[in-house]
Formats: structure tokens, C-alpha cells, sequence
């Protein structure tokens, strides 16, 4: 399937195509994406599937639109 | 009966040595809530306009809130809080940990004390019991060993102490409240003002069960539901797995890691001090109480684990800030820093504004020598904390400092309102800049949530209060201006409730709606997520009112001038904050709040949120 998948800041690098289509097999999940893309999950601080806030778990449907947005607030 | 909390809040006065229980009624916590909306009640009335921080006069409030010590994750924020030493206006700190739901547990509220003792005390509240107990053996001690001292003297292992070290005792303008060697009160000097009554520690020891909750099942469900959300949650997740250091190199990547004294935005020794370098030291992690999150650090290379590890905030203090790479430096700095009760955040900034001064020749560099010098760094807090040579004068903060010193000194400062900011450059987040010029305390990094977090999609987390559109990082506009004003409200709001900014919404596991849900179960109150944001803003009213009547005012709302200049290389090169559009930024808040040109909320403001008490 198809998914679309828009990252920020450093993630944004990982990506050839911000914003562009990534190819995964059905029944992938965002880990498998993040997986597929070389993104370890520590490096991701929200990630949204339509819009929704998603978890590693969280499947993806075709033609999906995933967000990853960077570890960059502080404490 | 009350749920959620005690309604007594014990009030000391220690020039007789003596204490009075107060009690209001339940739309006086309604409307106060706890944190530092409840401290604010006792500052404006008890601390007369225009005393001495360090006098008798100042008064010190210990608050926790009507949900503090709910066995929920995070809901154990402890709120020390005092006029400020280092600004002369309001001040508060708060820190996690097991103090705050020990106090409550113990019977109270919150604990404020007056005047000032006529020899070293401490006070003991064993189950509601009170006693001022003489602490003249203890004074001068660290710590830690006073922790231990304390646990032998009154024969209870699960006591739960929040003391001063040296630092607070020689009345260092920024030393802070420990409490069990890890969790501090660090901001404004709070260690300070204790030291000034002659405070050496608040002992706590309660019963668990002691305060009962309207809805105590749905409380359980509430919690297995936050358990559950807080590990699978990516941002806690990461939290508890990385903790706050993996901030150091997300802030270098970008260009907005503070480096020698704000001059530059990228450190070459980051990687050593950050994650990387990190995991080498790493030993197990820590938690507050009932927290499943776990985001505190146990390390190899201290001399007593139990003072953990460095946190970001310090990491960034004691090393970019100082120039200092060398990670077993950094975290032997924090470490005495615990022990001696100095704020790392305002200790940093003071050290490397002294090391900016050594390089520019303003101070003798037999005292302390120019940025990178590790051990010269360590040896500044020792002289800090005791008040000796130049530690005298770096012992007020750098704006005090820089006036004693002269000789253009005052050109390195950076400050506001007389503190050191937190390590997060604003030239890369200008909504962290509001933060560092609109915080009552003086600068301050967590005063509203970043905006860097919020853009694309991730806007849909503050959407439910009120933010529709991605604040621009960069920007100094009107939907930043927007942004703040409710992002300053929602940490409030975390700040009044005694909740961690890392357990909630608007980035953290618990939603708005199971917020609400979890002040339902616990108080009873058929509330909402209106009614917290309307205690929220209460509780800024509140603080700023302080400060207008101490003569803070528009002037002080502003950034430090290298805010000002452009960033001299990395990612944010030539990037720099306009000093006339983040004036006008600063007035449009004004404007939303309803508060006047001056920076002054306005008599409608004050009656809608129930402060008609506070209009002239």
C-alpha cells in the first residue's frame, strides 16, 4: 500500500520525499514504517495517522497520511 | 467532608515559635485550587508591599493542592513559594518527588511560615502532630547526611524531608529546597528564604489512606487507564527510557543549545554530555510518587548515587553554558550543587557570565578561569555556597553581581527580572522568549508549552484549547501571541492542580477530558476543562498582581539583549529577535488578557476571576 508520509525538522532528512508516497506491505504498522524508514522510535516525539494520534501499534490503512514530528521540547 | 484534600493549611510563626490551623471552606479551595494560586492568597495577605525578601517579613509558603498525592502518575507536585530574592517580586518553584503527597498525607494543605525563628529549626509533622524541633546540630550540614541525621534523630525510615543545604543557609539568592536529594524547588531563591527564617528542613510523615476521595473506584480506573496510555504514549515512553537528556542533542541539532553564556547556539561537545556520552554513566532510573513515567537518572560517576543523575536543565548549565565537555565534570557539579542546595539552572548561568568576565578581563582569572575549566567550575560552587572570595558576590545571581562588580559587567548579563533562564535559546522558539520576559518569577523555560511541538498535524493537540492554527517557531505574530496565552494557562493550570507538566496534555499521556474526569472522581466537583483554565488564570492574575504591587511592571517584561543579536553560526545563523516586534507581541498580550498598557489586568479582569479583593 501507499501511504503518505510528512516528517519534521531532522526526521524530515530520513525521508527522500517529505511529504511524497512510501510503499509498505499491507497490514503495516507505524513501527513497521519507522522500521522501513531507518527512524528509531526514540527519535520520534508525536506521530499522527490522519490526523490522529498514533503509537507504534497503530495500523495504517492505504493512502493514509502519517505525521512524525522530533523530540525538540525540554524540561 | 472534603474530598481530595484536608482542608487545614497550618500556618507557623516562627519568631514565637508557635502555629494556628487554618481552615476554608470549599469555595475557597474552588477558587484557589493549590500550587501557586494558593501560595498567591497567603503572599497578598499576610507579606506587607515592599519587604525585604530576606527579611522577616517574607513569608514561605509550602503548597501542594486539592489532588496532590492522588495515587495517579504525577499528581505529586510540590509548590515552595516566597517573594523572590533574585527578582523582589513573586516567586515560585516546584518540584516533584514525595514530600507533597507526604504533607498532605500528614494532614495538611500546605504549610506557611512566618517571621523568622531565633535559632536553626525544623519542622516534624507526624500524622497531624506538629512540632518545631531545634536543628542547631544540623546546621552547616549537606544534604544528604542531614537526610540521614534526620531519619537516626527521630527513629522513622519513611520520613520525607525538603531541606537546604549551605547555600540556603548564607542566603545565596538562588539556592533551593531539596527533597530527597533528587527533587528540588529550584527556582527563585525559595532555599534562601528558608534559610532567612532559619528553616532547615520540613519533615513529613503520613498516613496514605488519611484523605478520601468522592469516587475512589473510578480514581483505580483512572489510574490503570493512565498507566496503560503513559506506556504506549511515545513522548513518555521515550521519556522514561531516555529521560531529559536526549533534549541536548535535539537542541543542538537545531541550533537553540544555550553555549558560553548565550553567545552561540551549537556546542562541540555536545554528543559527550548528551545522549551519547550519557548512556555510559547510566545506572537505573527514578520516579516520583506512584509515577509510571520514571524519568529521573541514577548514575555511575557521583560519590553518592542517591543525588541521581544530571537532568537536561543542568546539563545544558554546567555544560554548554560553561563550555565544559566533559560529562563526569557536569555531573559532579550537579551533584555538589544537590548536595550544597544551589539551583543548577541560575548556579550555570552565574558561572558562565563569571567565565565570560574572566575572558573579557573584568574579574581576576586567579578566581575563575574562561569557559571549559571543568574543575574551576566545581570549585566556583563551593565558593558560591559558602560565600567566599568572589562566591560573595557571584552568591547574589549575575544581574546583582554585575552592578557590584561595574566595569561593564552588566553587558554579559542574562537574565530577566534578576534569574537565569533555562537552557532553551529563544532565537529558535520565540514563544520560549514570551516565556522567559512574561513569567512573573523572572525568566523561566517552562512557562508555557514550546511551540516548536505544535506544528503540522500535532497542532490537534492544543486544538481543545483553543489553538487552531501551528504557531510558527520563528514568528513573532499574532497566532503566536494566541498560542501563549492559552499555553501559559495550560501549564498554569498543571502548576495550581500539582501535576507534572510530563503526565498531561497537551503533549503528555492524559487527555484533557480524563483530566477532568480524574478532578471529578477525586473532588466530587461537577468541573470542567473551562472552569481549570478559568483557576489557571487566576493563579497568573494572581502572580502578576504581586509583582505590580512590588513596582514590577512593563519595563521588566523583556529579554536579555543577546536575545537581540543575530546567532554567530549553525542552524539558527543570523537569526535573531527583533527587539520592536517582540515589544508589539508583548503588548497584544496584554491586550488578550484584558490587561492594561502598563501590563496591568484590568478591574473587569480581576472581578471575572473572582480577585475583586485585588482591585484598587
Amino acid at each position: 500500500m501507499n501511504v503518505r508520509v510528512k516528517a519534521l525538522g531532522p526526521l524530515a532528512e530520513k525521508i527522500s520525499d517529505n511529504g511524497d508516497a512510501v510503499v509498505l506491505p499491507d497490514t503495516s504498522t507505524l513501527g513497521d514504517l519507522l522500521g522501513m524508514l531507518g527512524i528509531a522510535p526514540s527519535d520520534v516525539m508525536l506521530a499522527f495517522v490522519d490526523g490522529a494520534l498514533a503509537v507504534p501499534s497503530t495500523p495504517l490503512r492505504p493512502g493514509c497520511r502519517v505525521y512524525l514530528s522530533p523530540f525538540i521540547c525540554g524540561g | 467532608m472534603p474530598f481530595g484534600y484536608n482542608g487545614k493549611i497550618l500556618v507557623v510563626n516562627l519568631s514565637e515559635g508557635t502555629w494556628t490551623t487554618d481552615e476554608h471552606d470549599e469555595t475557597w479551595y474552588r477558587t484557589y485550587w493549590g500550587g501557586g494560586a494558593l501560595a498567591s492568597w497567603y503572599m497578598h495577605k499576610l507579606i506587607p508591599p515592599g519587604c525585604d525578601p530576606l527579611g522577616p517579613e517574607n513569608v514561605l509558603v509550602f503548597a501542594t493542592s486539592v489532588l496532590c498525592g492522588a495515587p495517579l502518575s504525577g499528581f505529586s507536585r510540590l509548590t515552595a513559594a516566597a517573594k523572590s530574592p533574585l527578582s523582589g517580586g513573586f516567586g515560585e518553584s516546584e518540584a516533584g518527588g514525595y514530600l507533597g503527597p507526604e504533607l498532605k498525607h500528614a494532614g495538611f494543605d500546605a504549610v506557611v511560615f512566618t517571621g523568622v525563628s531565633p535559632k536553626p529549626v525544623y519542622l516534624y509533622i507526624n500524622k497531624g502532630a506538629v512540632e518545631l524541633r531545634d536543628a542547631g546540630k544540623f546546621w552547616g550540614m549537606e544534604n544528604a547526611p542531614l537526610h540521614d541525621a534526620l531519619k537516626e534523630e527521630l527513629g522513622e525510615a519513611k520520613i520525607r524531608v525538603a531541606s537546604i543545604g549551605p547555600a540556603g543557609e548564607n542566603l545565596v539568592r538562588y539556592a533551593c529546597i531539596v527533597n530527597e536529594f533528587i527533587h528540588v524547588n529550584g527556582r527563585c531563591g525559595m532555599g534562601a528564604v528558608m534559610g532567612s527564617k532559619k528553616v532547615k528542613a520540613l519533615v513529613c510523615l503520613g498516613d496514605e489512606n488519611s484523605v478520601a476521595f468522592a469516587d475512589p473506584e473510578a480514581v483505580k480506573e483512572l489510574n490503570k487507564w493512565h498507566r496503560k496510555a503513559i506506556s504506549e504514549h511515545m513522548p513518555n515512553v521515550n521519556l522514561g527510557k531516555n529521560g531529559t537528556p536526549m533534549h541536548v542533542m535535539t537542541l543542538q541539532n537545531n541550533g537553540m543549545l544555550p553555549t558560553r553564556n548565550w553567545k552561540e547556539g551549537v556546542f562541540e561537545g555536545a554528543e559527550a554530555i548528551g545522549l551519547p556520552g550519557y548512556e555510559k554513566i547510566l545506572k537505573g532510573r527514578h520516579t516520583c510518587y506512584k509515577c509510571s513515567v520514571a524519568c529521573k537518572r541514577v548514575v555511575n560517576n557521583t560519590s553518592d548515587e542517591r543525588y541521581g543523575g544530571p537532568e537536561f536543565e543542568t546539563l545544558g548549565a554546567f555544560g554548554s553554558m560553561c563550555g565544559v565537555g566533559v560529562l563526569d565534570d557536569v555531573s559532579k557539579a550537579h551533584e555538589r550543587s544537590n548536595a550544597l542546595g544551589l539551583d543548577t539552572v541560575s548556579a550555570g548561568g552565574v558561572v558562565a557570565f563569571a567565565m565570560e568576565l574572566a575572558e573579557e578581563g573584568i574579574i581576576d582569572t586567579s578566581d575563575v578561569k574562561g569557559f571549559g575549566d571543568g574543575p574551576g567550575m566545581i570549585a566556583l560552587l563551593e565558593k558560591i555556597a559558602r560565600r567566599e572570595g568572589i562566591g560573595d558576590i557571584l552568591a547574589e545571581g549575575s544581574a546583582l553581581a554585575a552592578k557590584k562588580i561595574g566595569r561593564g559587567a552588566e553587558k554579559f548579563v542574562c537574565a530577566v527580572k534578576g534569574q537565569e533562564p533555562g537552557y532553551h535559546d529563544p532565537r529558535g522558539k520565540t514563544g520560549v522568549g514570551m516565556g522567559f520576559a512574561l513569567s512573573p518569577t523572572g525568566a523561566d523555560h517552562i512557562e508555557a508549552p514550546h511551540e516548536v511541538a505544535f506544528q503540522g498535524d500535532a497542532v490537534n493537540l492544543v486544538k481543545p484549547i483553543g489553538v487552531l492554527t501551528p504557531p510558527k517557531p520563528l514568528e513573532t505574530d499574532i497566532d503566536k501571541v494566541r498560542f501563549f496565552v492559552e499555553g501559559q494557562k495550560t501549564w498554569a493550570m498543571n502548576n495550581t492542580l500539582s501535576i507534572c507538566n510530563y503526565v498531561v496534555r497537551p503533549i503528555f499521556a492524559m487527555t484533557y477530558d480524563k483530566l477532568v474526569d480524574t478532578v471529578r472522581a477525586i473532588t466530587g466537583w461537577q468541573t470542567s476543562l473551562y472552569e481549570l483554565m478559568l483557576a489557571a488564570e487566576r493563579s497568573i492574575v494572581l502572580a502578576r498582581m504581586f509583582n505590580v504591587r512590588e513596582g514590577l511592571g512593563r519595563d521588566d517584561d523583556r529579554l536579555f539583549e543577546r536575545m537581540h543579536k543575530p546567532m554567530p553560526s549553525g542552524p539558527l545563523q543570523g537569526r535573531f529577535i527583533d527587539e520592536q516586534a517582540f515589544r508589539t507581541s508583548l503588548d497584544l498580550y496584554y491586550e488578550m488578557m484584558n490587561w492594561d498598557e502598563n501590563g496591568v489586568p484590568r478591574r473587569g479582569k480581576l472581578h471575572s476571576l473572582n480577585l475583586g479583593w485585588l482591585a484598587a
